[in-house]
């Protein structure tokens, strides 16, 4: 999995949070993009790993992404402000079967817009499009309810994305179409200058832009400053680059 | 804060534990328990994580507070006066900006706290930010003494004496304490200065090898390194002498295998700690003055006893020189608001281990559980109107719909500040060849007899609660509002042109008296003490209840070793 090819151009971490309603999928996406996995009826998520980490390597750039999984804290208004903190990038997925979740999925676009970094990237991702494919298939055998059929028309959510400045993607995790498409199209996307060299240990590396921005007290900004209690990190963290 | 209307139900009434409030101890439980393998359903009535441990995300919502404060709706909290000279715009209403924390706690090296969140594998979770020295106000003759004790030259006797004191403080405490780890190094050179409104005079290297302590106005910085110790030309060879020798006091009290500090100890418990030390370390009154604050006690001098001090000081100087690349550092701190942060990533870990939480909904009547075919020891109805059954019930008697007793009288006065220069000289690195920056500094006023000293803890825009060029000053005193305004202009007396205060929120704080449990299951929290460092006692009490309800302190956040297997795999 390491692949330890030659040293690629611009490498970095980057932060990026899953947000929607509960059963739209985003754990389910997030295990298609890491694992290329599917699980069929998967359980709401709880008892998750406390992130993924996976990359995503760009003609440019590589991108790691670190995924934190709302760990079913969604469903009770329990996201608490640490979640939102310093995320460069967000996906907010909704389920294109369920017009009620693009309407949640819109709400945490702004509580994005209100709370989060300014610059941050936001990928607005329609999910279950392969149940759009079915129904049509099937010539409507389920009509109304919460079936199996396309509720959230494309242009509408698509224009809704064009008009907030998000990136915009109908997905299907089950297929796996589109998937690997979001974390590229998002790794491209991300502000050359939000990045940050990987490898938070001493204040050595971070050298790279702490040039001009010293101005008042104390030095560049986010080197030698942090404390790393994590001892002996040093030499795992120099080969994973 | 998610306030989306259709909150939906709770997925089970039946639960192992029920865990009601998000403060630091509750959030604590929440992940030993799901750790544990129970089912865990943690509650909040508020909206946001923390209870009184919280921090606020923007001024109004600091206002908010406030108000709630005066209506009684805070429980334990009183007389809140928010000064405002913050025009429209700057900060208010915006969603960021600023972090108000109600517990900005530094957390020692040594604490128990820290060690058990590095068992458990949680660490990497915050930013940790280092603090830097303690400054102390002194008086006009207290600043005179050492500067006439200076010119004293040579080391001879009690010098040698303080050095080798010092040393052997250091050999003996080598792993456990280590205080002068960087003992090999040379003291910077030049001081790391730029920025600061105020004429630092920085540890400078004399001619001789010695050095000198910083100050700025009449505040000067504690002896803390070893080469403060050894070498500032601030103290007296004589003074040396006697420092070294209370700081292998303070080592070596508690070790039963030294019957010599033992039982000075002993015969000295109850003593007024400035009392013993004049008569049995004599040192300068400002060295003691200095000494004394390090132990962060909120009483007047009179009322602080050796035993209070003394396990306070032994953590403070146990735990000096053992933070990688800041070893003039004694503490960390979380940045984005201490502990209240502290409790958000707590919540979030239990999450990420099976367990519930829940904002905005409290309980409104706890139980014991008389249905016939119930297996659960408790009932409670929350304000929802939904019923939970629950073997156990934790949360502090104001979030267990229990009568909260007043308290003894006894009050801590708070107060938050919001200043508009970074007051620079607080946070800048004491040697050159430390490579981490302090983002947080106490500044002491102290008491004198029976007046209550003002602690200001400092936290600079690097921990990300402020905007750069402003910086935010906790003050805690058990004197008055009045006390604390002032303590907050002599720091911004130093300020050239003078800083001023943007914003102020102060408020009071009853001492709570500790509760009896009543219910069989429910277990009733201490609320949290006002300390300005967190508590060893934080862990103790989770620790006790830990064990009550799994019969084992064994295990206790101990990470499954299936969630560790995958953590590593990642790491690859």
């Amino acid at each position: 999995m390491a692949s330890r090819d030659e040293a690629p151009k611009l490498s970095s971490s980057v932060k990026l949070v899953l947000l929607g309603e509960a059963a739209v999928g985003k754990s389910s996406l997030v295990l298609r993009f890491v694992n290329d996995d599917f699980q069929e009826n998967k359980e709401p998520t709880i008892g998750a790993a406390a992130f993924l980490t996976q990359k995503c390597t760009l003609p440019s750039r590589t991108i790691k992404f670190e995924i934190w999984d709302t760990a079913g804290q969604e469903r009770f208004a329990s996201l608490a402000p640490m979640y939102y903190r310093n995320a460069q990038t967000a996906l907010v997925v909704y389920d294109i079967t369920k017009p009620t979740s693009l309407i949640k999925a819109k709400h945490w676009v702004s509580e994005l817009q209100r709370q989060a970094s300014p610059g941050i990237v936001i990928a607005l991702v329609g999910n279950k499009l392969d149940l759009a494919a079915t129904a049509d298939a099937d010539g409507g055998d389920v009509d109304g309810g919460d079936g199996g059929s396309r509720a959230v028309l494309t242009a509408e959510a698509k224009a809704y994305a064009d008009e907030e400045g998000l990136l915009f993607y109908e997905t299907s995790a089950k297929t796996g179409e589109n998937v690997q498409s979001v974390f590229e199209a998002i790794a491209n996307a991300i502000p050359e200058s939000t990045l940050k060299p990987r490898g938070g240990a001493g204040g050595f590396g971070g050298s790279g832009r702490a040039g001009g921005t010293g101005g008042g007290g104390s030095g560049g900004e986010g080197v030698g400053m942090a404390v790393n209690l994590e001892d002996g990190v040093g030499a795992k963290e120099g080969c994973a680059c | 804060m998610n306030d989306f209307s259709d909150i939906p139900p709770l997925p089970l009434a039946n639960w192992d534990v029920l865990i009601s409030g998000t403060g630091i101890k509750q959030s604590l439980l929440a992940v030993a328990f799901c750790r544990a393998g129970k089912t865990v359903l943690q509650l909040d009535k508020n909206s946001y994580y923390g209870g009184s441990a919280a921090a606020f995300y923007s001024l109004s919502e600091a206002d908010a507070w406030a108000a709630r404060v005066n209506t009684g709706d805070e429980v334990g909290v009183t007389n809140a006066v928010v000064v405002s000279n913050v025009g429209d715009g700057v900060g208010r209403g915006s969603g960021r900006g600023y972090t108000l924390s109600l517990a900005p706690h530094l957390v020692y090296w040594h604490s128990s706290v820290l060690g058990m969140l590095r068992r458990a594998d949680l660490t990497d979770g915050f930013s940790w930010h280092a603090v830097g020295s303690w400054w102390v106000c002194l008086t006009e003759e207290e600043v005179a003494v050492p500067a006439m004790a200076a010119g004293v030259g040579g080391r001879v006797g009690l010098a040698e004496a303080g050095v080798k004191a010092a040393k052997l403080v250091s050999a003996a405490g080598k792993k456990r304490a280590g205080w002068n780890k960087g003992r090999k190094k040379e003291p910077a050179a030049e001081a790391v200065l730029g920025g600061g409104e105020a004429p630092v005079e920085a540890v400078t290297v004399r001619a001789d090898g010695g050095t000198t302590l910083r100050k700025v106005g009449n505040f000067r910085e504690v002896a803390c390194t070893f080469e403060d110790v050894a070498w500032s030309k601030d103290l007296t060879d004589k003074d040396r002498g006697q420092l070294g020798e209370f700081l292998r006091f303070v080592m070596k009290y508690s070790d039963p295998t030294d019957q010599k500090y033992t039982q000075i100890f002993e015969e000295n418990r109850q003593t007024p700690f400035q009392t013993f030390l004049s008569a049995t370390f004599p040192v300068p009154p400002f060295i003691a003055t200095s000494i004394c604050s390090l132990a962060l006690l909120s009483p007047a001098p009179s009322e602080v006893t050796l035993e209070k001090a003394l396990p306070r000081l032994a953590t403070h100087f146990s735990s000096l020189g053992q933070i990688p690349d800041v070893r003039s550092s004694a503490a960390l701190t979380i940045a984005y608001g201490g502990s209240a942060e502290l409790c958000q990533v707590l919540s979030r870990a239990a999450a990420v281990a099976s367990g519930i939480n829940v904002l905005g909904r409290g309980v409104k009547s706890l139980c014991p559980n008389k249905k016939s075919d119930g297996n659960r020891k408790l009932e409670a109805q929350l304000e929802s109107g939904e019923t939970i059954y629950a073997n156990w019930v934790i949360g502090e008697a104001s979030d267990l719909a229990m009568e909260v007793k007043p308290s003894g009288g006894k009050s801590m006065f708070k107060g938050i500040y919001v200043i508009d220069t970074e007051v620079g000289w607080l946070f800048e690195r004491k040697y050159k060849d430390e490579n981490i920056t302090p983002a947080a500094a106490v500044v002491v006023v102290p008491g004198n007899g029976d007046e209550a000293p003002v602690y200001v803890i400092a936290r600079s825009g690097v921990t990300g609660e402020c905007p750069r060029g402003q910086c935010l000053l906790y003050a805690v005193t058990a004197s008055s509002y009045e006390d604390m305004n002032i303590a907050v202009d002599k720091v911004l007396q130093t300020c050239s042109p003078l800083a001023r205060v943007l914003y102020s929120l102060q408020y009071t704080v009853a001492i709570p008296s500790p509760e009896i449990g009543p219910a069989d299951g429910a277990v009733v929290l201490d609320p949290l003490t006002q300390d300005i460092a967190l508590q060893d006692g934080v862990l103790e009490e989770s620790l006790r209840i830990y064990e009550k309800v799994v019969g084992t302190r064994e295990g206790f956040m101990d990470v499954s070793e299936e969630i560790r297997r995958m953590k590593e795999e990642m790491e690859e």
